[in-house]
């Protein structure tokens, strides 16, 4: 204690203005050990965090989630500082989402071939790359492929759509033992494991929908049903995009 | 032995306090802060004016993301604490209200950058990047989390102190006060007296950037190909943004395990030698090459050139003012005396 209260009150040696008091400085010190621990905490977790880590950061959530110190924010962020991991997460993911209307079918194709750099793309690629990453896990493949299929369902005014979400493949390296990225223009994807499925919103009455492959489904009104079919490679490479 | 144990940790203790207090408490000027200030209100202009074309896209009533989808998406089922985070754009339930609760943050973002009654709009301006974030963080990436350390940090320093509106009418009223000379009272480098809240933001700023840099770093270590060189040609080849096609580098093995190893060892060596007084202007230099190479080389523009704003926390006071000085086409050198003085 003696210890601690000649550390706080040993005054700066080049203090030009007037100093602060013992006691501000005393509580800012405190104040400022505790926030550094929650950083490190939080940057400290980004990589594979710890039981104990985690434990520590959902006990500093309420501080380190609003003020968004978790760099990759638990996962939901598609913060890349290590830039590549060398495997197929690096690639960036396309999204193909067919609509069939009664009157006409379209193909929108995320991401968005105009924007090529800068936050509006940016922003896409990492919306993408979370639902790559959800669509890892049945239980989670659902939750952004029936919100990012009723938007644009609502778009086109139609009932039904298949979203098909691929990424370019990892070929063979001939020079060296292992694997190394294809050039994206190479044409060459494969479909996500969860990455195909139809969603198709309920009608008015509670009708039953029968999916391909699966049972009847009663589906309620006004809301979006997705179901996974089984994946199939895609026939030809990239096709053409309307974009939204 | 006892006696000479204890004089060993009364002088440790001692000189800790003493270097503890000197690191943070000092007080310093705030021209840093407040070129921080626009630069970094910029990137949040910027990246809050990009977002206006797809606002509804995404958070509108029919949006890609609803409120529910991201409550979903932020439930973690091995924790009682919601993760979810409040974002006052989630009350807006219509199109027109989203629109205009984004232009008002726009209006705050540029109240920010240009510092008028900067201590409140440093906060708000916090508030209103923070709350789109929380709205759509699935649409986040690396550039979010440095803009909004940087941005919590400036809310502490009294950043309108220089280069703001805030310090021109300031200036305007003690002319009609005290009817002084024009000239002399519209000198940017004049600016309030150091104070300790400049010293703490700054080097809060400072702190975490440094270790923001180790993780970027230890992050890369952990994958065999920033050791053996290959992640250049990796990045070459998966970086759907990349501003220029550097594949051909393939043909150049050398280059592409000089460029990995060089991008390793920067950020290695930045969070130590960047403390180092002489060091300091070599490992910024270096951070100005190396981001705008990043940037080309993977096309995360917004997040390089925030980096870059970042880094010139670690420029002080005195060389901002040297800086400023120059670019509003005064003399470097007379400048210098005058802050010295």
């Amino acid at each position: 204690m003696v210890k601690e209260s000649r550390i706080l009150k040993s005054r700066p040696a080049d203090d030009s203005g007037s100093p602060p008091s013992d006691a501000a400085r005393s509580v800012v010190s405190v104040l400022l050990v505790i926030h550094l621990l929650i950083v490190f905490v939080a940057l400290s977790s980004y990589v594979s965090p710890s039981s104990l880590q985690s434990r520590l950061l959902s006990l500093f959530s309420l501080y380190a989630e609003p003020l968004n110190l978790n760099l990759s924010s638990g996962g939901r962020s598609d913060a890349r500082f290590y830039l590549t991991r060398t495997t197929t997460q690096d690639f960036p993911v396309e999204l193909e989402i067919e609509v069939q209307g009664e009157t006409a079918d379209a193909k929108v194709v995320l991401p968005n071939p105009d924007r090529s750099w800068g936050p509006r793309a940016r922003r896409e690629q990492a919306l993408l790359s979370m639902y790559a990453r959800f669509a890892q896990s049945e239980e989670t493949a659902a939750i952004l492929s029936t919100s990012i299929g009723a938007a644009v369902m609502a778009q086109h005014e139609v009932q039904r759509a298949t979203i098909v979400c691929r990424r370019p493949k990892l070929r063979e390296n001939t020079q060296q033992s292992g694997f190394m990225p294809a050039p994206l223009h190479d044409e060459q994807f494969e479909i996500m494991q969860h990455g195909k499925l139809m969603i198709i919103l309920g009608e008015v009455n509670y009708n039953p929908i029968v999916l391909p492959g699966r049972e009847s489904q009663a589906v309620p009104a006004g809301k979006s049903n997705a179901e996974t079919t089984e994946s199939e490679p895609p026939a030809g490479s990239r096709s053409s995009s309307n974009g939204t | 032995m006892i006696e000479s144990t204890r004089n060993y940790f009364d002088t440790l203790t001692r000189r800790s306090g003493e270097g503890w207090n000197r690191f943070w408490f000092t007080p310093s000027g705030a021209m840093s802060l407040a070129v921080l200030r626009i630069l970094t209100g910029l990137m949040a202009l910027w990246l809050h004016l990009t977002l206006l074309p797809d606002l509804v896209t995404y958070f509108g009533p029919e949006g890609m993301l609803p409120v529910e989808t991201i409550r979903q998406l932020s439930s973690d089922p091995q924790s009682s604490t919601p993760r979810y985070v409040f974002s006052y754009l989630t009350l807006c339930r219509t199109s027109d209200d989203l629109q205009a609760a984004h232009a008002i943050g726009a209006v705050v973002l540029v109240m920010f950058t240009v510092g008028l009654f900067s201590r409140l709009t440093s906060l708000l301006a916090l508030v209103v990047v923070l709350a789109t974030i929380h709205r759509g963080v699935v649409l986040t990436a690396e550039v979010e989390p440095i803009l909004t350390m940087v941005m919590c940090y400036l809310c502490l320093g009294p950043t309108g102190a220089h280069l703001s509106v805030d310090r021109w009418l300031v200036r305007r009223k003690l002319l009609k006060e005290k009817n002084e000379d024009h000239a002399a009272a519209t000198r940017p480098e004049e600016g309030p007296a150091p104070t300790m809240s400049a010293q703490v933001a700054t080097r809060l700023i400072q702190v975490h950037l440094a270790a923001i840099y180790a993780v970027m770093v230890l992050s890369k270590l952990a994958n065999e190909a920033w050791w053996d060189g290959e992640a250049v040609y990796w990045l070459t080849h998966t970086s759907p943004s990349a501003l220029i096609d550097l594949t051909w580098l393939y043909a150049y093995p050398k280059t592409i395990d000089a460029w990995t190893h060089a991008i390793v060892l920067f950020e290695l060596s930045f969070g130590l030698f960047v403390w180092i007084p002489l060091a300091r202007p070599l490992m910024l230099s270096v951070a100005v090459v190396m981001w705008l190479s990043l940037a080309l080389l993977t096309g995360l523009v917004p997040f390089c050139l925030m980096m870059l704003v970042a880094n010139l926390a670690f420029v002080s006071p005195q060389a901002m003012q040297a800086a400023v000085a120059m670019v509003l086409r005064r003399g470097p050198a007379s400048a210098m005396a005058e802050s010295r003085a």
